[in-house]
């Protein structure tokens, strides 16, 4: 877990700073934002090993922001985070690409495992792309 | 429920009551979201603090204030909560406009916020009273309104919602300054020209091409009767538009 670099993303500030706090207490690196919009912008600038994204914001909302994120970066690892975590909802952010979807308020615990399941699974799709492409690399070169 | 009529469109009355209901629910969660949190918080700090590792005290005070905002914000929400659910059994036959506008706006606000609107209520500090029909029904339609105009405003816009009255009854007036165009007649407005005929009024759109958005709601004093019916009003009628 430590080492983890994860974007906190919602529009209730003191919520997603305490929230903050605690992850990072544990060892997580973490960065926050208030906006769908401001999520792009980071999540261009630098790659994070996951992204906690609350569905109900100000201007582009989680799902329209996960959506951009996966054209930024298709191997991102998105987990929504709900105020009404029906299936229906699920199914929509599952079908849009997020990694997992979760109810709020958090569980800590839960979140715990739900980012170190998305940074592992982002790890390896990284790992299997840079494979595939030294792959690549090889074939051309006649290797 | 009472046992007098609410108003004119009981489907869209329900609309009202559980939009309203879902969107406090919502507002609840968050603040009791962050008080779980915060308490977690705490928790992480105390067992610092029996490790033998210093805790900054203004990091415990920045963490009080916020359980003081979430606790002061849930209050508001349940009292919103509470006057909401008392809507249904109070068949005033003078309810005060004024607050009824006010907690009307007020269940608003969040829907307001995602959609980066500002909602400005302007009501009268005398008491409003002399309209026909109950709480209930008078909320519907002002929450009706209100929505309609913000799905018509622009991301950014100011809605200005102006309680008045003259001699024809209550005038309220939903003004947005940013306008994205004129959003479809059809069964909205005819559900909201219901509401209103209800209470014996009338909506009538106001809108100023291009500039502004403006829905105007009369409704006539208790006891106008039948004969009232809704007032002559610049515009078209939402069944008009």
């Amino acid at each position: 877990m430590p080492g983890t670099r994860v974007l906190l993303v919602d529009d209730e500030i003191d919520y997603v700073v305490t929230l903050a706090e605690r992850l990072e207490a544990r060892g997580i690196e973490v960065d926050v934002v208030h906006t769908g919009e401001d999520a792009i912008e980071r999540v261009r600038a630098a790659p994070y090993d996951a992204i906690v994204l609350d569905v109900v914001m100000p201007g582009i909302d989680g799902i329209g922001t996960l959506t951009r994120v996966l054209e930024l970066r298709p191997d991102m690892q998105v987990i929504l985070l709900t105020g009404k975590a029906t299936i229906e909802t699920g199914v929509e952010a599952m079908k849009r690409g997020a990694a997992d979807f979760m109810q709020k308020p958090a569980d800590l615990g839960e979140l715990m495992e739900k980012v170190q399941k998305a940074a592992n699974k982002r790890m390896m799709l990284v790992e299997k792309r840079a494979e595939a492409e030294v792959a690549d690399i090889l074939m051309r070169k006649g290797w | 429920m009472a046992d007098e009529p609410h108003g004119g469109d009981a489907g869209e009355e329900l609309l009202f009551f559980g939009q309203a209901a879902a969107g406090l629910s919502h507002e609840l969660r968050n603040a009791l979201a962050t008080v779980q949190q915060a308490a977690g918080l705490l928790e992480d700090y105390l067992a610092a603090g029996r490790a033998g590792r210093a805790v900054d005290p203004d990091r415990f005070a920045a963490v009080v204030a916020r359980v003081g905002r979430a606790a002061n914000r849930g209050l508001d929400q349940a009292d919103l909560l509470h006057w909401l659910g008392h809507t249904v059994d109070r068949v005033d036959r003078a309810p005060e406009v004024g607050e009824v506008v006010r907690r009307v706006v007020a269940l608003r606000q969040h829907a307001a916020r995602v959609r980066r609107l500002t909602l400005e209520p302007r009501v009268p500090a005398r008491p409003v009273t002399a309209v026909a029909g109950g709480t209930f029904a008078l909320a519907a339609v002002v929450d009706r309104c209100l929505v309609r105009v913000m799905e018509r405003a622009a991301e950014g816009a100011t809605l200005t919602v102006t309680l008045d009255e003259d001699p024809g009854g209550v005038v309220l007036s939903v003004e947005s300054d940013g306008v994205t165009g004129s959003a479809e007649r059809g069964e909205d407005d005819d559900a909201l020209a219901a509401l209103a005929a209800g209470l014996g009024g009338g909506a009538t759109w106001d809108d100023a091409p291009g500039e502004r958005v403006r829905l105007v709601l009369r409704i006539p004093p208790a006891g106008a009767g039948d004969s009232a019916g809704p007032p002559t009003e610049p515009g078209t009628s939402p069944t008009e538009r």
